[in-house]
């Protein structure tokens, strides 16, 4: 029906759903309804906008792009400063700057002056294995900050430009 | 054809410098452009938003222009993919059949046939999801082959087709519906 409608039948295959159609009251009353569609939608499917829209599209022309956030290469220098940063960590590492192991005792930090009845604990830190775990913490927030700012709108903006 | 020779004439003069004529531009192209954001946001204000929103992009893009296509092709996919972003953004939910009844009761009470059968006709195409509301009128548009509606949507053509033939079909079952459904309630 919708290729009789279209006018893509030819006549023998016209002919033949007319006459279907005309045997058949609900496939008269099928064709209709999609004829009453076709014609409707054919004469109304174009929509205009308002009457000044192209005087908004020149006027918008100079503004574009808009700043959604901060400018790539500020994001760029960040990446970068955080990749630096890192790398200057992880060769003090390697030098040995961190190894060796700290302790912190609570009772002569906290009470120095205070006489206390009970001892409080004391910790002790591998520097080594903390300044490792800040370096990976750091490299992640690059790699989250390199896939947001950087390649994300990167291949947004080719894929809707592209053609 | 002439029309395309045309659009690709001014789009030399726009890269050679004349901004204004990209005016010419809009002019030509903003009604289907706007159309096709309609048909996905289903909101005016929206939808000049999105398709003014779109022009500009088109604008300071059209160096990327690789001319393999038809302008028009180009521009109603920036227009597509633009709308379909907006549409992400939105929060509020696309309006029920119900809210459009209220919202055109409250406009007016001087409906004519014809602003009847718009009303009946959104409503239908409200049933649709958005990809089909888009192919749908571009084929009715009747300036598009298959293979620009598909590159425009993202689809192939033998999918186009299969789908502005559902499409076709549903919204008449719609329409029937919705128009038994205005008889009962008179």
């Amino acid at each position: 029906m919708l290729e009789y409608i279209d006018g893509t039948l030819n006549a023998d295959e016209a002919a033949e759903l007319i006459h279907l159609a005309e045997a058949r009251p609900e496939l008269k009353n099928r064709l209709r309804e999609l004829q009453a569609l076709n014609s409707y939608f054919t004469g109304h499917a174009v929509r205009q906008p308002s009457k000044n829209f192209t005087q908004q599209v020149m006027a918008r022309l100079d503004q574009y792009p808009r700043q959604a956030g901060q400018p790539i290469w500020k994001n760029i220098m960040l990446l970068a400063g955080i990749v630096v940063t890192a790398g200057i960590a992880a060769w003090l590492v390697s030098l040995g700057l961190f190894d060796g192991t700290a302790r912190i005792d609570l009772n002569s930090v906290m009470f120095q002056k205070v006489p206390i009845k009970q001892s409080l604990p004391s910790f002790s830190f591998d520097g080594k294995t903390i300044v490792n775990a800040i370096i990976i913490f750091n490299l992640v927030i690059a790699f989250f900050l390199l896939v947001r700012t950087v390649l994300r709108p990167w291949f947004q903006r080719r894929s809707r430009l592209h053609f | 054809m002439h029309r395309d020779t045309d659009d690709l004439k001014l789009i030399d003069r726009i890269l050679a410098g004349e901004q204004n004529v990209y005016a010419q531009l809009v002019e030509r192209h903003k009604n289907y452009a706007f159309t096709i954001a309609m048909r996905i946001l289903q909101s005016r204000p929206d939808a000049e938003e999105a398709a003014q929103d779109a022009f500009v992009k088109a604008y300071h893009n059209l160096a990327r222009f690789n001319r393999e296509a038809k302008f028009s092709t180009w521009l109603y996919r920036i227009v597509f993919n633009t709308a379909v972003s907006y549409r992400r953004k939105q929060k509020k939910e696309l309006q029920s059949i119900e809210n459009t009844i209220v919202a055109y009761d409250q406009d007016s009470e001087k409906m004519l046939e014809k602003k009847d059968k718009s009303r009946f006709l959104q409503m239908g195409l409200a049933k649709l999801n958005e990809a089909d509301r888009v192919a749908i009128t571009l084929f009715y548009l009747k300036e598009m082959s298959l293979e620009e509606i598909g590159n425009i949507t993202g689809m192939m053509p033998n999918t186009v087709k299969v789908r502005i033939h559902r499409a076709r079909l549903r919204l008449a079952e719609e329409m029937k519906n919705i128009l038994s459904h205005e008889a009962l309630s008179l």
